[in-house]
């Protein structure tokens, strides 16, 4: 049986709507018809794989695959410059998810709108940890959602075990789940203030070393998922994770993947 | 030319923050490939980061250099040297 589609999908407090909607950040119309024709394509990036976003008559335009792949991009979301409204374009297969975005579109889609000042996705794993956010970052291998399953059977929430978003809030960094998982499919829409931050990789025992200043920036952006095309942008990204690793205690962390990974990371 | 002849500017495609004696460098880019650049530089590359400003000759650098850090002339301007031809070759700095 066919998910129904929503009409709004709301993640880390940034909505965007498929309705009339006064308080989203984006209200996009769902268009079952190919895309007028490009007069022009101005790349702005191209994952070479499955996205690519550039420039068309005055929009932006993200599709669901390379510039120069074999793929045949079958949705197009023409968004305006302040990226408040947009049209979705949908050919050929049906959306992959219950939102009508699917993968990877809805993934970029946040991306940009984050980078207009409100955070950053970041390749993490988030653990609640009786109120205590401890934020886990990695990228693929460095035992993201082995920390997931870890904590999860010592009864802790799992925010999610791939897909983070930081957003400040009221001085604060707040981490909150995303609905892209891993490994893990355990996840949690909700978000807590970060305590600890981790930079993860497997080891043959626990240890924890501190990081600071340009060394944990550069640690940040390198798990981040950051607008690298856009200069306003990740002029913003780099001053997000810059204060982000002055507020938040940053370490590198080896583990052994078994239970007493947790009783180190809570007396540290 | 000597390179210390030539004058550098900072190129407009690179995102850059000083924290504490140290610099972020973050590449603007269109595609996919060296997701992972992002370059870090000591506290003597980011003072000739800052000294690269579209008017200032390379040997007018190395003279700050000298002034600046406990360092011979000739040290100095190996110093710049390398880091000049490390900035050019990924596209941080262009000629003015």
């Amino acid at each position: 049986m066919q998910e129904e589609i929503v009409n709004s999908l709301e993640i880390a407090g940034i909505r965007v709507s498929w309705f009339l909607d006064p308080h989203a950040d984006a209200t996009l119309h769902i268009r079952n018809e190919p895309p007028p024709p490009f007069l022009q394509k101005e790349p702005v990036f191209d994952s070479e794989q499955t996205w690519a976003l550039f420039r068309s008559g005055g929009r932006l335009v993200l599709q669901n695959a390379g510039l120069h792949t074999d793929l045949k991009p079958g949705r197009f979301l023409f968004l305006a410059p302040d990226l408040q409204s947009g049209d979705l374009y949908v050919t050929g297969d049906s959306p992959q998810d219950v939102d009508p975005l699917g993968y990877p579109l809805n993934q970029v889609l946040w991306i940009l709108l984050l980078s207009q000042r409100r955070g950053l996705l970041f390749h993490a794993c988030g653990i609640d940890d009786d109120g205590k956010g401890c934020l886990f970052l990695g990228n693929s291998g460095h035992g993201k959602s082995t920390t997931a399953k870890l904590w999860f059977d010592q009864g802790m929430a799992v925010l999610n075990d791939d897909r983070i978003i930081v957003r400040e809030k009221d001085g604060e960094f707040w981490m909150y789940g995303t609905p892209w998982h891993g490994d893990f499919r355990e996840h949690s829409s909700y978000g807590l203030p970060v305590r600890k931050l981790f930079f993860l990789n497997h080891g043959e025992k626990n240890s924890a070393r501190s990081k600071s200043g340009a060394e944990a920036v550069s640690m940040l952006l390198a798990r981040s998922f950051s607008p690298f095309w856009d200069n306003q942008g990740m002029s913003f990204t780099v001053d997000f994770c810059r204060r982000v690793a002055a507020q938040i205690p940053c370490y590198e962390l080896t583990f052994v993947p078994d239970t007493g990974m947790i009783d180190f990371v809570r007396n540290i | 030319m000597d390179i210390l002849d030539k004058i550098y500017r900072r190129s407009e495609d690179m995102v850059f923050r000083k924290i504490g004696d140290e610099c972020i460098l973050v590449p603007i880019r269109q595609g996919a490939g060296d997701l992972e650049s992002i370059y870090t530089l000591n506290q003597t590359a980011a003072r000739i980061w800052e000294l690269l400003d579209g008017t200032t000759k390379g040997i007018e650098i190395r003279d700050k250099i000298t002034e600046e850090f406990d360092v011979t002339p000739k040290e100095a301007e190996e110093d710049l040297v390398h880091h000049l031809q490390e900035l050019a070759s990924i596209n941080a700095i262009v000629e003015a």
